[in-house]
């Protein structure tokens, strides 16, 4: 009998909850599903200002770029268009005022046809945190219409060359407010962060001897060695909830993929061959780990529990796959393949089926990694003569060049960080 | 005058030199977690090209060498002291010799000792064998057709598989440190089968002292 009462009073309690979960959904303005190719068509009027244009003309520009760059929207010129795919279904409205140093942004969305409001939002800042706020804001107008936060309060991290050096370097998604973190004089490559953006763990030379795991703290702007124990490291993996960490350890000329805590205590070793296993990336979950391996002779992408068992191959096609990561949405893995001397990146599905390849030209693709939404990929490429930083969505669309300056590589995207960060 | 100033610019430079490589010795050895240090003077990179003058040379005669600028003028510092002088003329004579050393090439993503890498680890091992508290560095490196973290890998093989080769001819185990260097630190920057040959290499080099 008590236990009725318990039953139904979970129900009942359920049964209230449920309109409230059903109404948060139709907040939501449409979701996109991946491989969705519409995007909702938005105006962004131009902002009202009491004392600054220019940062008013500013942050208009930053918040429309961010909004094309999501994937989900295209912005256009306004509400009414004559051509028939140019109206918008939804725009948004803003004004800024200002108040002694800062000031404060407050902006609306709403829908075109009803002028319904579906959010309205404020923010304050410093004008040389322009950038900040309006990535912030296009973040909050995606989350609204797509249910989902975008990659516009993101960062990239990256090798950058310099000098016979390579350091590291971070900037924003869009390839702004680019800043070198490392000045070791060294070489720094294959940057990874951690679930909480707060630490970027990379593979470095800088102590002598050969390649060691380092671990930078982006607040104190600081690295340490991870992981005491004696022989060469490379390739550092957070897992998603931030608790492990994966990375390739070689003794005796032999690379093989282990695991650590967060701490860089308590190794564990996951492959135990003769071969080369190198480039571990987990699933989502965190239960398993793609990498690649040529103990069949060429290096070809597999399967692993996150206990190093299980280990299945996925990849049957091409001599060279490499560089393999999960998408965070869990379904596909991008990976590089050697075709005629050139890198090029293709998509798999985690059942080894649905291969396609982004992209097949003359240039070179390398170093692939997700977006933390799973929508968009960035890697390095010589397509424009030099290496350099570039960002696509993953059905190939939207290809954006980040970097300009050549020698760019290893790039790694953040998780989505705190707004004003 | 001018000359005078040159020359103690020149002492001072040879200072810091040593300082600087003191320095990293006592990194390399310190197990302990630590901060890092920029380091004070940047690790001179190899020169990246051959001269175009002589493209009919396959092997470079050691690119290092032309970044090793302590002995000669270090006499010079120290006209004193004999002992060091002795101890330096010997590590001289003995860093010259390696740094003679032909490096060795290998077949695209293998490790494999090809015939004409075992003629030439047969001389490096003859001279190692004279020195047997010699301490070097068989550095392994790649072509650029490889990821990164596949090349540091494949880095590794080669350099050990030099290693293993020196180790069973009797050299001992402790004096060969290896290091891969994966594929970025090509001798070559170009991006055809010549380059690729040249970069496809593992190369013997005195220890940093």
């Amino acid at each position: 009998m008590i236990q009725f009462r318990k039953i139904y009073s979970l129900l009942l309690i359920m049964t209230s909850i449920f309109p409230i979960i059903l109404m948060a959904q139709t907040d939501v303005f449409l979701k996109i599903q991946s491989g969705e190719t519409r995007r909702i068509n938005i105006a962004v009027e131009e902002f009202s200002t009491n004392r600054n244009p220019e940062l008013a003309k500013d942050l208009h520009q930053i918040i429309i770029d961010d909004l094309n760059n999501s994937g989900f929207l295209a912005v256009v010129d306004s509400a009414i268009s004559d051509s028939a795919n140019q109206i918008a279904e939804v725009y948004v409205t803003g004004e800024i005022t200002h108040k002694s140093s800062r000031f404060r942004f407050e902006f609306n969305l709403l829908e075109a046809v009803t002028n319904r409001k579906l959010l309205t939002k404020s923010f304050r800042a410093f004008p040389f945190a322009v950038r900040a706020l309006a990535h912030t804001a296009a973040d909050e107008i995606v989350y609204q219409l797509c249910g989902d936060y975008g990659i516009a309060c993101t960062k990239i991290a990256f090798v950058m060359e310099q000098k016979g050096s390579k350091e590291l370097a971070i900037m924003d998604y869009d390839g702004q407010r680019l800043r070198v973190l490392t000045r070791t004089n060294s070489l720094n490559l294959m940057p990874c962060w951690s679930d909480d953006g707060q630490f970027l763990l990379f593979t470095t030379y800088a102590w002598g001897g050969g390649p060691l795991l380092g671990k930078y703290t982006l607040k104190d702007k600081n690295m340490f060695r991870f992981v005491d124990n004696p022989g060469t490291f490379t390739a550092p993996a957070y897992s998603p909830d931030g608790k492990k960490v994966a990375f390739v350890l070689t003794q005796n000329g032999n690379s093989d993929i282990y695991i650590a805590n967060r701490d860089g205590e308590d190794l564990q070793r996951l492959t135990n061959n003769p071969g080369i296993d190198t480039g571990p990336s987990w699933s989502p979950n965190g239960r398993e780990i793609v990498f690649s391996s040529d103990r069949s002779g060429s290096p070809q992408i597999y399967i692993m529990d996150a206990e190093g068992g299980n280990v299945r191959r996925l990849t049957y096609e091409y001599n060279y796959n490499s560089s393999a990561k999960w998408s965070p949405k869990g379904d596909r893995i991008v990976f590089v393949t050697l075709k005629s001397n050139r890198f090029q990146l293709c998509l798999i599905d985690i059942t080894g089926e649905n291969l396609t390849c982004l992209t097949d030209d003359l240039a070179s693709y390398e170093s692939p990694a997700w977006s933390p939404d799973g929508n968009h990929l960035v890697f390095t490429s010589n397509r424009g003569g030099k290496w350099d930083i570039y960002s696509i969505l993953r059905d190939g669309s939207l290809l954006r060049r980040l970097t300009f300056s050549g020698g760019n590589t290893g790039p790694s995207w953040s998780p989505r960080l705190k707004p004003f960060d | 005058m001018k000359r005078l100033l040159l020359v103690l610019i020149s002492m001072v430079c040879i200072g810091l030199l040593f300082n600087a490589c003191s320095k990293k010795t006592a990194m390399v050895q310190a197990e302990k977690p630590q901060t890092v240090t920029p380091a004070p003077t940047a690790q001179p990179s190899k020169p990246a090209v051959q001269p175009p003058t002589q493209p009919a040379k396959r092997e470079e005669p050691a690119p290092a060498k032309r970044e090793e600028p302590a002995p000669a003028p270090a006499k010079s510092v120290l006209p004193d002291k004999t002992d060091l002088e002795q101890n330096l003329s010997v590590r001289t004579t003995l860093e010259d010799k390696v740094l003679q050393l032909e490096t060795i090439h290998f077949d695209y993503d293998s490790y494999e000792l090809r015939t004409d890498a075992i003629k030439i680890l047969e001389e490096s091992a003859r001279l190692l064998r004279k020195y047997p508290t010699a301490m070097v560095t068989i550095e392994g490196h790649c072509d650029e057709r490889g990821t990164v973290e596949y090349n540091i890998a494949l880095g590794e093989r080669r350099a050990w598989a030099v290693k293993s080769y020196l180790v069973d001819f009797g050299i001992n185990p402790e004096n060969l440190i290896t290091i891969s260097y994966g594929k970025e630190k090509p001798i070559d920057p170009g991006h055809d089968e010549d380059a690729w040959e040249k970069n496809r290499r593992a190369a013997i080099v005195p220890n940093p002292e």
